[in-house]
């Protein structure tokens, strides 16, 4: 409705207006990842008519969406600015076992703690990490590669240090296994968990004046700057968003293991940058969206489980998707470069 | 052009470590009046007029906005008192659509808490479609992405935005640098119509041509010091024989500062 208004108030020519509608709905950036997708789900579909679309199965899928789905919105956000962030695999395992060792054991004299404050206390703790590296680019000009390399590191050593490299294991009973292992109607909890980050992330990407200026900083940094854009607390509030996310993947792994590991996450954070970049988000800024984001994880989501189901070995599996990852960014170079 | 003049600059000194960048000079802008700043490369011509924009505070000399003292520290300053910055090359985001050029940093707010604001992208979309209709830019939707438009379309819409705010002086940093001939006449074609809607406005450009078409009066700097200050007059060649033998150093100018 919004356009048609646009289109009679745009002194537009109406002989083109038909040719540039159907211009604008092919450069509409999510399309082709939508069709790849549902290309692939018809495929894996017809080669396993019996298993694939089975709620056991689709669930699977819905878990894999959901973990790297929120983890890669978390970069979604950092990678719009013109930045990066290494440290959510690490994350996840750090805030995972901080949360498992808060609820089971506690700290030092501090008795275990509730489910709800072990998970504020642990969110916290993200967030001031997020903080720490939005500081560390914006006022100290650390290249955002480095400060989140930083935290990669240190992270898993700390998650590995607190357990001494055990697990912390929760009792089979224990109720916060729910976030992770529910359902709701055969929908896995933390796939609900997913569609409501999304929306409301694809809320403040599109329609806040934050969204905007997270755009604004990618597409040109200085022109944001003497517009009068907050430049550096915008870019502050992204990292904290993708530590904040980070954690509660970590929180809800912890669950769905039934267990903090500090082995949790490995090159997660690989896979998230992968899934936003199979999903059509721009490496250098400016250009992604949250639908694009979940649809590229989603892609690989349906792989991973195709590919199984068709018993592809998984050291192939690999490459298969590394082929796939080549082919998404090679195509979406050439056709930005075909378009300037 | 009678009564108070709009700006007055009354002996900016700037320095750079041991560069002068600007010594003694003066500058006034009249209502309504386009004024030409021309200099050679280094001549002071953008540090002039980052002071008066607030992104540069000079050392000594005062600023006066319709005869009243100002004391700018950053542009939100300058901004705040209607004068506005139309920048060389780094005036857009390609990556947003005009209506969001136009209205970044300063979007319409249906509703507000914290820091996440929900924009009025409707009301944004009209408010820019109109701003081009009044300004005559030839753009077949606020909703074309910036880096589809061409050159000449660019610089348009970085001067529209820099008038949507109801700004009474217009800075342009080399409007016409980069830009196609067709192209060139357009955004000279639009200063001439926001002169005639009665924006005073300060253009620098290497263009003497561009300057001599658009300009009421010209003043030229040379090694931080103002040199010339004479309304634009005589035929094209005259003028730029004048012009630039002042640019160069062989002659200077000081009626302007006699008469005041």
């Amino acid at each position: 409705m919004d356009s048609t208004e646009a289109a009679k108030n745009s002194p537009e020519k109406p002989s083109n207006s038909w040719t540039k509608k159907i211009s604008a709905v092919l450069k509409f950036r999510e399309l082709n990842v939508a069709i790849a997708f549902l290309i692939l789900c018809l495929f894996f579909y017809w080669q396993s008519p019996d298993t694939f679309l089975k709620p056991a199965n689709m669930a699977i899928i819905m878990r894999f969406v959901a973990t790297f789905g929120l983890l890669a919105i978390g970069e979604l956000f950092v990678i719009l600015t013109g930045g990066i962030d290494l440290s959510v695999g690490s994350m996840t395992a750090l805030t995972g076992v901080m949360v498992a060792t808060l609820m089971v054991k506690g700290i030092g004299f501090i008795p275990a703690l509730s489910i709800p404050l072990s998970i504020i206390i642990v969110f916290i703790l993200a967030s001031l990490v997020g903080l720490w590296h939005g500081f560390s680019v914006t006022k100290m000009y650390i290249p955002p590669f480095i400060i989140t390399l930083g935290t990669w590191l240190m992270a898993r050593g700390l998650a590995t240090y607190i357990t001494r490299g055990y697990p912390i294991v929760f009792n089979s009973e224990f109720p916060f296994l729910f976030l992770g292992q529910g359902d709701l109607f055969q929908i896995p909890i933390m796939f609900i968990i997913l569609v409501v980050v999304a929306l409301t992330s694809s809320f403040i990407l599109n329609s806040t004046t934050l969204g905007r200026h997270i755009y604004a900083i990618g597409g040109n940094i200085e022109a944001a700057r003497v517009s009068g854009v907050h430049v550096n607390r915008v870019r502050v509030y992204c990292y904290i968003t993708s530590s904040f996310l980070a954690c509660l993947v970590g929180i809800i792994l912890a669950s769905r293991l039934g267990q903090g590991t500090p082995t949790v996450g490995t090159a997660y954070e690989l896979w998230a940058i992968a899934a936003a970049v199979i999903g059509g988000t721009s490496l250098f800024g400016g250009e992604g969206s949250v639908f694009g984001v979940i649809l590229g994880a989603a892609i690989m989501g349906v792989m991973i489980n195709g590919m199984v189901l068709l018993n592809i070995s998984s050291y192939l599996q690999n490459v298969i998707l590394g082929i796939v990852l080549v082919i998404a960014v090679t195509y979406d170079t050439l056709r930005r470069h075909r378009s300037k | 052009m009678t009564g108070t003049p709009i700006v007055e600059m009354r002996d900016i000194q700037k320095s750079f470590g041991a560069v002068q960048a600007l010594r003694d000079v003066n500058l006034t802008l009249n209502h309504g009046e386009v004024l030409g700043l021309v200099g050679d490369n280094a001549a002071g011509k953008s540090t002039l007029m980052k002071v008066l924009s607030g992104a540069l505070i000079p050392d000594s000399g005062g600023i006066f906005i319709e005869s009243q003292k100002v004391h700018f520290t950053n542009p939100d300053d300058s901004r705040r008192l209607g004068i506005e910055m139309v920048y060389q090359d780094y005036a857009l985001a390609d990556n947003l659509d005009v209506s969001a050029n136009v209205f970044l940093g300063r979007e319409i707010v249906k509703w507000k808490f914290g820091s996440i604001a929900m924009m009025d992208k409707k009301s944004m979309e009209e408010q820019a479609q109109s701003l081009m209709q009044r300004l005559r830019i030839d753009i077949d939707s606020v909703r074309l992405k910036v880096e589809n438009l061409s050159g000449g379309q660019r610089q348009a819409v970085a001067i529209g935005r820099a008038t949507a705010f109801n700004a009474k002086v217009i800075i342009m940093d080399e409007p016409t640098a980069a830009l196609s001939v067709a192209a060139i006449g357009k955004v000279l074609d639009l200063i001439r119509e926001l002169k005639n809607l009665g924006s005073s406005i300060i253009v620098i450009s290497h263009r003497l041509e561009d300057i001599y078409e658009v300009s009421d009066r010209v003043i030229v700097l040379r090694h931080g010091h103002k040199v010339a200050d004479s309304p634009v007059s005589g035929d094209i060649r005259e003028f730029r024989e004048r012009i630039v033998s002042y640019m160069i150093g062989a002659t200077d100018d000081f009626s302007g500062q006699i008469n005041e």
